[in-house]
């Protein structure tokens, strides 16, 4: 611990000195997060409307919304879209990005940068213009892709349309591989040399050393990197909203696409209050593992 | 003769006047709130000029305000919140009578419009057009309104062996058209009917109801009942035309997935794939016409010998047979008017034959009273007029209440899932039932019958 050089009296003025520097900080987790939050949970309980009489005077419903929320279907039908997306996301940007970050670092030092501009280059990409550009690339007759397929005699294919689920989640895991690889490629070069080596010597084939050596090694990264995209993708939104909006129909509305439904198109602030604070819960279970997760870590090295 | 002297003598003939007439009432300045178009300028011009000679000394004050539909109301509802700043006379969308009323901004009529001799000629069933879905009285007097159809190409469905003179009596028509033009002609598309998000408002109230009101009972037993003041939920009818735009959906009479998700479709539509032959029928508004005449957005010579019109048959044919959904705009009162009897001395003057026969010719739209759709004028200059008029007396309008906006929404949400979305009617039936409770509050809403 520092030791100021006020140092480490114990009367009033120390401990105000203490509070002081603490103070910026705690203010604004109070008034930008905390603040918010309990907002939110108590929009949830109301009746509060966009627009109309509910905008004007709502009321406080107790739990109603939650009821509502847990015994429709559409919230359920939601819920499962929103696990699928966000585990095959995870899985897809945590293999694809080691997988990238793994091979990268076999190459010379010049493909190794052309490499990272690339893949990082998706990922700078503002959300709103990564979706329109997979956008105009996947939709219609005429889009990009069956331009493509056209070349190789392919039938067109419309996935927005007919597969919008699994668009979306290949889209995202495109967009996402870049952080992961970012953060493989480091943990890969805290794999020394020598163990790998090691490994060589005793007859370890490719598959083996990653399987048998790296893989254990950096795992931790490992736990925490998937953490830390599963709380970036559950709040997923953009892609999605542009790509498919949700459709056809609700056939890709996954959680944060139904809470905007319903508090935007359908003016029920207080009951898409009660999704957020739904994906919020989801978000803070995340969290926790994550603390937890970094914690496991820092005892192991430390 | 001078300008000075020109002027000398209107101040002593005025001076003459005023002082001739000392019986006359304080003189009274009614001002007029409108929405900016050549047409409706010119009937408020004219009205004015009539009644400002009729009531010497009484002025009428035009505001035209030159904006979008939905700005235009904005502004007006703004004007409505303060006593100061109301305007006496309003020219009010039909479609927002139900909310204004609802929020006092509207004056009701019924007494007044009892006593005025020309009241008879409006068909009281445009009337409806300037009531409230609340109390059920008369808050606009309208001014005119639009009706919709099948339009269809008559080439093609001769070539497809339906026939060029060609008039369904049930759905099962329709769709046993659409199956010929599939059948016989690859490369066209049988129907256009809006049925997604993209479509918006069209696809809510050409697509869907359309569709409900021609089932048994109409609107009032699928989605809302103006007698009980509840909206309908579990309704039979609603569940059938679903399954109507599912099965047209299915076999693929309408135009493709792409087309049906694209929000500029509806200019597609009129401007290229009509003329182009590319689409068979499709459900469309009256005024669709004006694009094609010259000087419109597409001009095209040979709609009118190539297109004919088919009344949308009600389900089974019951009922009158046909059925059709309209809107269109009115001209109101403020209950803060000061005198009411001259404001709607106003009121009446626009409305009258004259000013309406202008009104009708002049915006296209579809004559209210009697002696207009009559008219020899009016029959000429529309060559749409006569088929499209016949309409009004089978027509609807929209429960237009304050939550109509997100029924709306629902209601598109809903054609969506049973036709792209390739839900099943009952699951997506379902869930707008559910959603409807829960926007309009369990009891606001009823089991259909």
């Amino acid at each position: 611990m520092a030791q100021g050089a006020s140092g480490t009296g114990q009367g009033p003025a120390a401990v105000l000195m203490r509070i002081v520097p603490l103070a910026p900080a705690t203010l604004m987790i109070v008034a930008f997060f905390l603040v918010p939050i309990i907002w939110a949970i108590y929009t949830s309980m109301t009746n509060l409307g966009l627009s109309g009489y509910a905008a004007r005077n709502p009321s406080f419903i107790g739990f109603e919304n939650y009821y509502y929320l847990f015994t429709d279907p559409r919230t359920w039908a939601a819920l499962g879209r929103t696990a699928v997306f966000v585990g095959l996301s995870v899985a897809g940007q945590n293999i694809v990005g080691f997988c990238i970050a793994y091979v990268r670092q076999m190459a010379t030092p010049a493909i190794q940068s052309l490499a990272s501009v690339i893949v990082i280059t998706a990922w700078v990409v503002p959300e709103v213009v990564a979706g329109f550009l997979w956008y105009t690339f996947l939709r219609g007759d005429e889009s990009g892709m069956n331009q493509i397929f056209d070349i190789f005699g392919f039938a067109h294919q419309q996935w927005l349309l007919t597969a919008p689920l699994a668009a979306v989640i290949v889209i995202n895991i495109w967009r996402g591989c870049a952080f992961s690889m970012l953060v493989y490629s480091a943990a890969l070069q805290d794999v020394s040399s020598e163990v790998l080596e090691a490994a060589e010597i005793d007859g370890a084939g490719r598959m083996q050393s990653i399987f048998g050596v790296i893989l254990p090694i950096i795992r931790p990264v490992i736990a925490i990197n998937v953490v830390l995209t599963t709380l970036n993708t559950l709040g997923v939104f953009g892609i999605i909203w542009i790509t498919t909006a949700g459709g056809p129909g609700t056939r890709s509305e996954t959680l944060p696409l139904l809470m905007y439904n319903q508090a935007y198109d359908f003016g029920l602030i207080g009951y898409g209050s009660s999704i957020a604070v739904l994906l919020l819960g989801f978000g803070v279970i995340a969290s926790l593992i994550y603390v937890r997760l970094f914690k496991v870590g820092e005892a192991r090295n430390g | 003769m001078n300008l000075r002297a020109q002027l000398k003598l209107s101040t002593l003939l005025a001076a003459g006047f005023a002082c001739g007439l000392p019986a006359l009432a304080q003189a009274e300045e009614l001002s007029v709130v409108y929405r900016e178009s050549p047409y409706v300028s010119a009937v408020m011009e004219a009205a004015k000029a009539e009644f400002e000679a009729e009531h010497p000394g009484d002025t009428i004050e035009l505001n035209a305000i030159s904006s979008s539909a939905r700005d235009y109301y904005t502004k007006v509802s703004l004007m409505n919140q303060s006593a100061s700043t109301a305007p006496d006379i309003i020219y009010e969308d039909g479609f927002q009578i139900t909310a204004d009323a609802a929020a006092g901004y509207l004056e009701p009529l019924d007494e007044r419009l009892s006593g005025w001799d020309e009241w008879g000629q409006f068909s009281q069933i445009a009337v409806q057009n300037g009531k409230s879905f609340v109390d059920g009285k008369v808050y606009g007097i309208p001014l005119g309104t639009d009706t919709q159809a099948i339009w269809y190409n008559k080439d093609l469905l001769e070539k497809a062996g339906v026939g060029a003179d060609w008039q369904p009596k049930t759905w099962q028509d329709i769709l046993d058209a659409a199956a010929k033009v599939k059948e016989n002609l690859p490369g066209v598309d049988p129907i256009n009917i809006y049925v997604t998000k993209a479509g918006n408002e069209a696809s809510t109230m050409r697509g869907l109801m359309n569709l409900i009101s021609g089932t048994p009972g109409g609107l009032s037993a699928t989605l809302f009942d103006p007698e009980t003041q509840k909206w309908i939920v579990g309704s039979k009818g609603f569940r059938d035309a679903l399954a109507f735009l599912k099965t047209a959906y299915d076999n693929g009479y309408l135009v493709s997935d792409t087309d049906l998700q694209d929000s500029s479709f509806q200019n597609v539509l009129v401007e290229q794939r009509v003329p182009e032959g590319k689409v068979a029928m499709f459900i469309d508004g009256n005024w669709i016409w004006a694009r094609w005449i010259e000087g419109g957005t597409a001009p095209w010579a040979a709609w009118n010998e190539t297109l004919g019109m088919a009344k949308i048959p009600t389900q089974n044919g019951q009922g009158n047979g046909f059925t059709s959904m309209s809107g269109g705009w009115t001209i109101a009162m403020s209950p803060n008017t000061e005198d009411k009897d001259l404001a709607f001395d106003f009121m009446t003057t626009v409305a009258n034959f004259e000013n309406s026969l202008t009104y009708a010719i002049r915006a296209g739209s579809i004559g209210v009273r009697k002696d207009v759709i009559a008219d020899e004028t009016y029959l000429e200059t529309n060559p749409t007029a006569g088929f499209f008029s016949s309409l009004v007396e089978v027509t609807n309008f929209r429960p237009a209440l304050e939550i109509y906006p997100q029924v709306s929404s629902l209601i598109q949400e809903t054609m969506e899932a049973v036709t792209v979305g390739g839900d099943s009617v009952e699951d997506a039936a379902g869930r707008f039932d559910r959603q409807l409770t829960r926007l309009a509050g369990s009891s606001n809403v009823e089991k259909a019958n």
